[in-house]
């Protein structure tokens, strides 16, 4: 970092730094009168006034044209590797290519990459891809701990409406109770109960049947009467391996299926418990 | 004015207390006293024709604007400037240009709301989550008022005017309990009819000889949120126009009428409308309303829903743009809200009310060219930007610059 620094400073005084194109497009204000024929054009140091300009237009502002690249590895949010893609002309120039992850599409580099992707068909067929939608997603629901609100004065029952209600709640839209799945212990909790209240519980909701993402639940005893608030004190952050330990839970990673198998009778729970024990052992 | 230059005379002075003695800065001449006067004329000077205007004018605008809101209002308005406007308090003011980059649909089966545009649902679906979010085993009320919020567009023709405030009680197709008290003040001149009218749940009824006690301030008019009136009443209540302002009942707001018994069951059971222009961003306006109760039908709270906007839609020309902004149902209480799609009761525009906006820019139009014809021709008369004028600014230019150097 300090090198960079350094070495930029160094162009600078050099002299070496690349300079920053400027453009701007200038009118005359006065306009001279045109050239007669056979007459040399008079030259604008001849009068004040034809040295005036305004500006129509500072090109530099301008969003220059997207720029189309071939992708030399997978690339979040842009593509997968050896794809031809339209990108922003400022991502391509200060980002990818000069990272080396894309080069211009021309035409020796498209047949160039084209013959290379060809003879790495098997291999990128079998890499796995976790589609970028599902990431995003995910990224967000693992940074959250979702209250789960139960009444404090009716009998209740933990069950997926009750989840599905909190996530709403939280501005998680679910479009059915299928994408819900209770570890078998979470779904025996039944209250009012308020040694349960600020209890972390863990459950997990499945992406477009693919992408297993572990989520985290709060017990939150609520009630329609202000008076009757309970007030549990807020987390500000994600709690660490020691807090979730002491709920009997562990820290646990989304596991995605290419085959989009995790359907409602799918066992997601025993799936999860499973890659965890070996997460442990390892 | 007057101004003394000392800086001569005092070092003189320091010289002389230097060399002889302190008496000599006794003398007179030691001090010389130089005058320059100010030109007292130019504090006199008179104001142009033009000028006075103008500080009339600015006078003028300065009053109106006083004068607009009562003192209270004024404080009030002070207050709420330096909070956030009531349109961009919970839930806010849903602003579509601010949503542009977001994707429209969502790509999987679970999404963030915040990562796409406002998806605007039927009012079906809304109550569904309520009902979901207040069943018994959660916030357990199934019985919740709903409360619709509206935020609107508060502009007219004239781009100065903004649409006023205004409270109506809109009758909806399926009444339900709405907890308000609402107290109906009678005016009836029969004395069976006076008894009747309170049977009928009105809080007092009155004659014709209320009318003078209410203009001479002996009776109260302020404890009562509605009137209504038998139409024998019409010409005897005209006085109260001023006294009862908005309340004063008329054929238009549906307090005037022959059957008070109708009257008084419909302003009784009846949505209450309150349009409230937003006091610190005037373009905007809001209104919240109840339209029914979670335990009622869909179909009912969609009609009363229908019936309300139709109603909200009535107070400004369609033909300007969609008077609502955006419609978010809640519960009483609660902290969620979905935005509803109300687009298909929204009013169509007719002819005359297109033609009525189109007019009146067209009226715009005529009048700024007219403005500008005889500036243009000034323009034109008096010189073009080209290279000759140019020579001849230059030569001017020099004179000038001549001038300052001499």
């Amino acid at each position: 970092m300090l090198g960079k620094a350094v070495l930029r400073t160094s162009a600078r005084q050099l002299g070496l730094q690349q300079s920053k194109r400027t453009t701007y497009i200038l009118q005359q204000v006065f306009q001279p009168a045109p050239t007669p024929e056979g007459k040399g054009q008079r030259p604008p140091t001849d009068l004040h006034s034809l040295q005036k300009y305004a500006e129509v237009e500072y090109e530099t502002d301008n969003e220059p044209p997207p720029v189309k690249i071939i992708l030399l590895e997978d690339i979040e949010g842009v593509g997968n590797q050896f794809e031809v893609v339209e990108v922003k002309a400022e991502l391509a120039r200060n980002d990818l290519i000069l990272s080396k992850r894309a080069s211009y599409a021309s035409p020796f580099d498209i047949k160039y990459y084209g013959a290379m992707k060809e003879r790495m068909k098997d291999e990128l067929e079998a890499r796995v891809r976790i589609p970028y939608e599902y990431k995003q997603v995910a990224r967000q629901l693992v940074q959250m701990v979702i209250p789960i609100n139960v009444n404090m004065d009716n009998k209740w029952k933990l069950n997926k409406h009750i989840f599905l209600t909190s996530l709403r709640k939280e501005g998680i839209e679910i479009s059915s109770t299928d994408a819900i799945f209770l570890p078998p212990e979470v779904s025996a909790i039944a209250g009012p109960n308020f040694e349960l209240e600020a209890k972390l519980l863990r459950f997990y909701l499945v992406i477009e049947k693919a992408y297993i993402v572990p989520m985290l639940g709060r017990l939150s005893h609520i009630s329609i009467d202000e008076s009757k608030q309970i007030l549990a004190p807020q987390l500000t952050k994600l709690p660490s391996r020691v807090d979730l330990a002491k709920h009997g839970l562990f820290p646990e990673e989304p596991v995605y299926s290419k085959n989009a198998e995790f359907d409602a009778s799918y066992p997601v729970v025993d799936l999860m418990q499973r890659k965890r024990l070996e997460a442990a052992q390892t | 004015m007057l101004k003394c230059i000392w800086s001569v005379s005092s070092t003189r002075a320091l010289g002389s207390v230097a060399c002889s003695s302190l008496s000599s800065l006794l003398q007179p001449h030691a001090v010389e006293v130089t005058q320059i006067r100010g030109r007292k004329r130019a504090l006199k000077a008179t104001l142009t024709k033009a000028q006075k205007l103008e500080r009339r004018l600015k006078r003028e605008e300065r009053e109106a604007a006083r004068k607009q809101y009562t003192f209270m209002e004024r404080i009030k308005i002070r207050r709420m400037k330096n909070l956030l406007s009531p349109s961009q308090q919970y839930p806010g003011r849903y602003e579509a240009e601010k949503e542009t980059e977001l994707s429209g649909r969502p790509a999987t089966n679970v999404y963030i709301r915040n990562m796409l545009k406002t998806q605007f649902l039927t009012v079906s679906e809304a109550l569904a989550k309520h009902r979901d979010l207040q069943h018994p085993m959660i916030y357990n009320n199934p019985n919740a008022p709903i409360r619709m919020r509206l935020e609107l567009n508060m502009t007219t023709e004239k781009t100065t005017k903004m649409m006023s405030n205004s409270d109506e009680i809109v009758p909806v197709p399926f009444p339900f309990k709405h907890n308000e008290k609402r107290t109906i003040l009678a005016f009836t001149n029969d004395p069976a009819m006076q008894e009747a009218v309170v049977e009928w749940g009105a809080e007092m009824a009155v004659g014709q000889d209320v009318v003078k006690k209410i203009l001479k301030g002996h009776f109260r008019t302020e404890d009562y949120d509605f009137c209504v009136a038998h139409s024998d009443m019409a010409h005897a209540i005209l006085p109260l126009r001023g006294v009862l302002r908005t309340r004063f009942p008329t054929k238009f707001n549906g307090g005037l009428g022959d059957d008070l018994k109708e009257i008084i069951e419909r302003f009784r059971s009846g949505v209450k409308l309150a349009i409230k222009s937003d006091v610190v961003y005037p373009i905007w306006g809001l209104t919240d309303c109840v339209v029914g109760r979670l335990s009622m039908a869909d179909e009912e709270i969609e009609a009363n829903v229908e019936t309300i906007i139709k109603a909200a839609c009535s107070h400004r020309n369609p033909a300007l743009g969609p008077f609502i902004n955006r419609a978010v149902l809640m519960t009483i209480p609660g902290k969620e809200f979905y935005p509803i799609d109300v687009n298909k009761w929204l009013p169509e525009p007719t002819e005359e009310e297109i033609e009525r906006v189109e007019k009146r820019k067209t009226k715009k139009a005529a009048k700024k060219v007219v403005e500008r014809k005889p500036s243009e021709e000034d323009e034109e008369g008096e010189k073009k930007p080209t290279a000759e004028t140019a020579e001849e600014d230059d030569e001017d230019d020099d004179d000038r610059r001549k001038s300052v150097t001499a």
